[in-house]
């Protein structure tokens, strides 16, 4: 049977129409539906593809390399910058934490070895976890095999005794994990430090320009219980930039930006969405039956999802794997200048609660609530196996600021100047917890200034502005 | 004609689904609240807010500086020890009254010398200065029976650490200190057990037994080379 001339353009005609159909339902599904195979419309973001495992191993660092001279008193703390901590940080990074994870810890048969205080007093270098992470943590970030059951539950210091061993390829090791040690004999492999140079980074690190002398502040004055604290006694000074922060450009809140805002904030999928303006203009709030965004002209993005109840919050490193990509979905092309990393992890019993941090210079950057005068950290995210519950994120990008000045960075120095005098009634008491130098910024200003943490044992953080020479 | 009835139909299929989805609810009364909502209301400004937050205000320093400054200006530490030369020095004189309290002295673990040390004390509980006083710490050694300063006169509001080099080492050779603290706007009316400490302290350096040999040997060479030299 022939078609018609005329039968043939109503076909044509009616193919036509039938694909404008589609394509006109495809845009509308995909602007409202979650689940489109193919994008019908244009997005601002290029690539939204994100393999946390090529990126996950960034958010974890130690908090301090120190060498301990031997003295019991003082140790010697490693410039993050400098090659040795590198270099001890690969070798744990690509042998180390794999080797103790996978195998059993040797037997202790020394009194000493079960006293984590006197080992870290003897000749040695610490790498030193600002908190306890879970050793399922490590294994997923050095991607080691899960079926191997670490003998630890958690690593948080660790103490490199490179002369105990005779074996010139074995390294000693005590792990401590908040609570007991374990003793390990790893193998020093191809590419790994050599013993000797561990020896000789301990023997020569009065010499090093990159280190910084601390001392146990207990030894020299009793405001403080807590032996482990290390502050630095002797007049050294650091040029310490002020920093500019700001909401990244490209999603400052604006009428006219909010699609670009969407792309790069809300999940992929963010079909159904609905946004609403706050009466007075500050904030949006992007929400759909399962989640709800809400964006303040600050750069404060807070998260919740609706489904919190019997949720089933899996393995830590199930919920890490969550907050990770929740991050790193949205800090692409907009945070530079800063690092994030993670500072803590907390098993909140139905969920496991995630402290994040930018890091400028070794120094942690923290947002000053100027309403409450309270000290936060810039991210937080409580997780579970496959979602995140809740996330609150200062979203901001970095600079040096116009201003530098050189700062003392004697705590002694800084407690007879500064804190004593502000704070007479703490003066002979037992009440310090962490002493810290980290940058603040407000969370309506532009501007990161470093400050003098300190932590006290009533929750009381106080902080107050680092004095600079000029 | 049934493919045109075909096409009719599914033609309506594919308008109703794209009216549906069009037409989804915008009402936003769905919004749940969010606990953690910040309801303020920030905006992004250039200002400097951490003037509150700061501890020290120029006008607290400018004030500590000027009262610091007033009493700097007669203060000599020369003159006070050529003044209370006596007192200071006086083999038999110990107060009662505690201004400090040695807290520690600790080799300095930054020296390779074994008499480097630091010492630490710190202003005892009952003393109230204000913020504009100190009290001034002078350390003296007795070598030969007289007393030497060890280290500059240091002046603290509430800690006190310095850094001293001690003479001697060894076990046999301890070091006879004296402690010697006063608040500084009260120089120049000092009076023992009323607004002057002095505290007598022994320290010894410990050495390794050969090092201790070694230094006692040094040291019974120079007093032999001495007697020698004063006999001529």
């Amino acid at each position: 049977m022939r078609l018609s001339n005329v039968d043939f353009k109503k076909s044509i005609l009616m193919i036509f129409l039938f694909l404008l159909c589609f394509f006109q339902m495809g845009i509308l599904w995909s602007e409202k539906n979650p689940g489109v195979l193919f994008s019908f419309s244009h997005s601002v973001r290029g690539n939204d593809f994100v393999d946390i495992n090529e990126v996950k191993e960034n958010y974890y660092r130690p908090k301090e390399i120190l060498i301990s001279s031997g003295k019991g008193d003082l140790y010697w703390k490693l410039d993050s910058k400098s090659n040795l901590y590198r270099s001890i940080w690969n070798d744990f990074k690509d042998s180390y934490l794999s080797q103790i994870i996978q195998s059993k810890p040797s037997i202790r048969d020394k009194d000493y070895e079960q006293s984590w205080e006197y080992l870290s007093r003897m000749k040695s270098i610490i790498v030193e976890f600002g908190y306890e992470i879970p050793s399922g943590v490590i294994q997923w970030m050095e991607n080691l095999d899960t079926a191997s059951l670490s003998a630890i539950p958690n690593i948080y210091k660790i103490a490199i005794h490179p002369s105990e061993d005779i074996n010139n390829d074995k390294n000693t090791l005590y792990v401590y994990d908040g609570s007991n040690v374990y003793k390990y004999v790893v193998t020093i492999k191809q590419g790994n430090m050599k013993k000797e140079d561990y020896i000789k980074a301990i023997e020569t690190a009065a010499e090093n320009e990159f280190v910084v002398p601390m001392n146990r502040l207990i030894t020299y004055n009793p405001i403080t219980e807590q032996r482990e604290l290390l502050v630095c006694l002797s007049d050294e000074e650091r040029k310490i930039w002020d920093l500019l922060l700001t909401t990244p450009d490209r999603i400052v809140l604006k009428k006219d930006n909010i699609e670009t805002v969407q792309d790069y904030l809300l999940d992929e999928y963010k079909g159904s969405m609905v946004s609403k303006w706050s009466e007075d203009g500050t904030n949006i709030i992007f929400s759909d039956p399962e989640k709800v965004y809400r964006y303040y002209n600050n750069g404060l993005l807070e998260y919740q999802n609706r489904y919190k109840e019997a949720v089933d919050k899996g393995r830590v490193e199930e919920a890490l794997a969550e907050a990770l990509t929740f991050i790193e979905y949205r800090r692409r092309d907009l945070i530079e200048g800063a690092d994030i990393i993670l500072s803590d992890i907390s098993d909140k019993g139905r969920y496991y609660a995630f402290t994040f941090d930018y890091i400028v210079d070794d120094m942690k950057v923290k947002v000053l609530r100027t309403r409450t005068g309270t000290v936060e950290p810039a991210i937080v995210i409580n997780a579970v196996k496959d979602r995140v519950l809740d996330a609150k994120w200062y979203i901001k990008t970095f600079a040096n600021n116009d201003y530098s000045n050189v700062y003392n960075m004697s705590f002694f120095r800084f407690y007879e100047r500064q804190f004593i005098r502000e704070y007479p009634d703490l003066r002979n008491k037992p009440v310090i917890l962490d002493v810290s130098n980290e940058y603040l910024f407000s969370d309506i200003g532009t501007r990161a200034e470093p400050f003098w943490l300190i932590e006290t044992n009533s929750n009381q953080l106080i902080f107050v502005g680092m004095q600079g020479k000029e | 004609m049934a493919r045109k009835f075909l096409f009719v139909a599914l033609l309506f299929i594919l308008i109703l689904a794209g009216s549906v989805v069009s037409m989804a609810d915008e009402d936003n009364s769905t919004v749940l609240n969010n606990d953690n909502a910040n309801t303020e209301t920030p905006l992004e400004t250039s200002g400097n807010l951490f003037d509150n937050f700061i501890g020290n205000s120029p006008e607290y320093e400018t004030a500590v500086a000027a009262a610091e400054d007033a009493v700097d200006e007669a203060y000599s530490a020369e003159a006070v020890i050529e003044r209370y030369g006596s007192l200071f020095f006086d083999e038999e004189v110990q107060s009662e009254i505690k201004f400090i309290n040695i807290i520690n002295i600790e080799h300095d673990g930054k020296s390779k010398n074994v008499r480097d040390c630091m010492i630490s004390a710190l202003v005892a509980d009952d003393v109230d200065l204000d913020y504009d006083e100190s009290l001034v710490l002078m350390i003296f050694i007795k070598k030969d029976n007289k007393f030497e300063p060890l280290t500059d006169p240091v002046e603290g509001y509430a800690w006190f650490l310095t850094k001293v080099s001690f003479p001697n080492a060894g076990k046999d050779n301890p070091n006879h200190m004296r402690f010697v603290v006063f608040p500084k706007n009260s120089y120049n009316n000092l009076e023992l057990n009323v607004n002057l400490q002095i505290t007598d302290m022994e320290h010894v350096v410990v050495v390794p037994k050969l090092k201790e040999y070694l230094i006692n040997a040094q040291q019974s060479l120079k007093r032999f080379l001495d007697i020698i030299y004063e006999s001529e």
